[in-house]
């Protein structure tokens, strides 16, 4: 073997390994350096998204408290008797709910569930096409009725409506103040819910998506009711995280 | 000293306190006592009220409603409070009793019951024991025959109307009365339950929306939308269309070939009331034969009271909207009671149609 190959031989694993290192050490630096930024982008869209998410929630919510306090819909849930719930109570009940929809157009059915998922009263937009007023065979209704949450939403494929909507319902317990105090205990009576359209929320979604190169999809929950009683941006991630 | 100056000072304020109450109960022996009556607007004679206050220094005041479903958001909102009376229609009898709100018919009953047809209280046989019946009459439609094209003869006409009168028709905000017409209009019995059925009428409601002006019931003085020209034709029980001819003689009145519906209107008596018995005389008071028959025609319309019937013109007994003839009667029909889920769903259906109009 001449001297001269025997040098190259050397020579040649000495530079270009150290080369080879180095080019390892700087690719493996610059992958982790984008992994982390890109981790931080999709945490910062899902606190966004999160954000969003939980501020519709909240306000459903809060707009159910405040119709579940109207002296007409507490008359209305109160009349066991259905003949005068239908002809004396029912028209100022869907007055409400027909304000509440035109104030918030993105709930687009507002109703009264009796205890055994029958709608008792119902208002909905007129894109809302309701297929059935017996929800008691759904399993998201026997979920919520197993429930002792106050509480209760879920996200679901709404045939009604033809997309995916919200469902958020409050349980109203009321007691009737009229009966004596031994018989005058809270009971539930039915449950007043929002079915709350994906549209205006899906907007803001898709902008935040778009924004930060995400793929949202929209994906049917697990059929449970999902309690929001403690509703915190830590769980509201994870609710969108599940969705997205 | 002190201690009699107390005692004379207790003796005059007790004095006093008893003399203002004297004085409360007793100082205007003629003030007349007050009755409540929620009633129609226009659905009262003012001169038999007023003879009413000279024979029994009792006056009568009353609050108008426009519609049977506005009366019972007005009785719901105070529980049945506040009233003495009322004129309710039949179907709603049954839930007012239901609620406790109504009085019973007072026993032996008032002298002039005995004048009203048997078979205006057999019609509703749930009325008996609550609910004096007044009157009767049909629904039908009131129209201007100088501002339409062909004159209405059915509910077809008026539920599938001609471009000309897009925002020219006047509703009514009762369902069962809108949904039922709608329902004879299509060939169906206006007591239907049929889901499908239902379905249609209400599919033929909203078809209708962009030629309806108001949902509300018509006013019957100088300033009604018929009078005005704003409304062409509207939906309108009887006497009242009567009523409204005195202004204006284009006024026609028709019972559409279909068939309609025949009504019955009831005074009860509230079970929250303080002044029962006077208004039981009230009622007694308008089931005079004569001042029965005088009410009928100041209202045009039919009175139950048998015995009144003596008592009308020939020309009034004649006049067909006001007795239609058997044959129309026939094809009409009573609202029966229906079951409350199948009112819930008329209901579902209609309100949203009355609810979502913009004038």
């Amino acid at each position: 073997m001449k001297i001269q190959h025997t040098f190259t031989l050397l020579i040649i694993p000495l530079i270009v390994a150290p080369l080879l290192l180095l080019g390892w050490n700087a690719y493996q630096h610059l992958y982790n350096s984008s992994q982390i930024k890109a981790f931080a982008s999709v945490n910062g869209a899902l606190d966004q998204l999160a954000h969003v998410f939980n501020r519709e929630i909240l306000q459903a919510r809060a707009n159910l408290d405040l119709l579940a306090t109207d002296i007409t819909v507490i008359q209305y849930a109160l009349t066991e008797d259905e003949l005068s719930r239908y002809s004396i109570y029912q028209r100022g009940v869907l007055e409400r709910f027909r304000n509440y929809q035109q104030a918030f157009p993105q709930y687009q059915e507002i109703r009264f569930l009796l205890t055994d998922g029958y709608e008792d009263a119902y208002w909905a937009s007129e894109a809302v096409n309701n297929q059935s007023d017996e929800e008691g065979d759904n399993p998201w209704f026997q979920a919520m009725a197993l429930s002792d949450e106050p509480y209760f939403f879920t996200v679901i494929y709404s045939p009604d409506t033809g997309s995916h909507v919200i469902y958020i319902f409050k349980a109203l317990h009321i007691a009737n103040q009229a009966l004596s105090e031994e018989t005058n205990q809270p009971r539930l009576r039915g449950y007043l819910g929002l079915t709350v359209s994906f549209s205006p929320l899906g907007k803001q979604l898709h902008d935040i998506a778009e924004t930060n190169n995400l793929f949202i999809t929209a994906l049917t929950l697990p059929l449970s009711a999902t309690s929001i009683t403690e509703l915190t941006p830590d769980s509201a991630t994870a609710i969108v995280t599940s969705k997205t | 000293m002190p201690r009699i100056l107390l005692v004379l000072l207790t003796i005059l304020a007790s004095y006093t306190s008893s003399l203002t109450f004297a004085k409360e109960q007793f100082q205007h022996p003629n003030t007349p006592k007050k009755l409540v009556l929620l009633n129609w607007d226009d659905y009262m004679d003012p001169e038999l009220l007023q003879q009413f206050e000279q024979l029994h220094n009792i006056q009568i005041q009353q609050i108008y409603f426009e519609s049977d479903d506005t009366r019972n958001s007005i009785l719901a909102a105070s529980d049945g409070q506040g009233y003495d009376l009322a004129i309710v229609n039949e179907a709603m009898i049954e839930s007012y009793n239901d609620r406790g709100w109504l009085a019973s018919l007072p026993q032996p009953r008032p002298d002039n019951f005995q004048h009203i047809d048997p078979k205006w209280v057999e019609a509703y046989p749930n009325t008996t024991n609550n609910a004096v019946a007044l009157f009767w009459g049909t629904l039908g439609i009131a129209y201007r025959s100088d501002l339409v094209s062909q004159p209405f003869t059915q509910w077809s006409h008026f539920f599938t109307p001609d471009k000309s009168l897009t925002k020219r028709l006047g509703l009514m905000n009762s369902s069962r009365e809108v949904m039922g017409m709608a329902l004879k209009s299509l060939g169906y019995s206006i007591n239907s339950t049929n889901i499908s059925q239902l379905t249609k009428a209400a599919a033929l409601l909203k078809q209708q929306h962009p030629f309806v002006k108001s949902y509300r019931y018509l006013s019957l003085d100088e300033s009604s939308d018929l009078l005005s020209g704003e409304i062409f034709a509207s939906m309108m029980y009887g006497g009242d269309a009567l009523m409204l001819q005195e202004f204006n003689d284009n006024i026609q009145y028709v019972i559409p070939e279909e068939g309609t519906n025949i009504w019955i209107d009831y005074l009860v008596v509230f079970s929250a009331s303080q002044k029962q018995d006077m208004a039981w005389q009230f009622i007694n008071f308008l089931h005079e034969p004569k001042r029965a028959a005088s009410l009928s025609q100041y209202l045009y319309t039919a009175t139950t009271n048998k015995t009144a019937k003596k008592h009308l013109p020939e020309h009034f007994l004649n006049n067909r909207t006001i007795y239609p003839p058997k044959e129309i009667l026939k094809k009409s029909e009573y609202f029966n009671n229906i079951s409350p889920r199948a009112l819930n769903k008329i209901n579902t259906l209609f309100l949203p149609v009355f609810l979502s109009h913009t004038e």
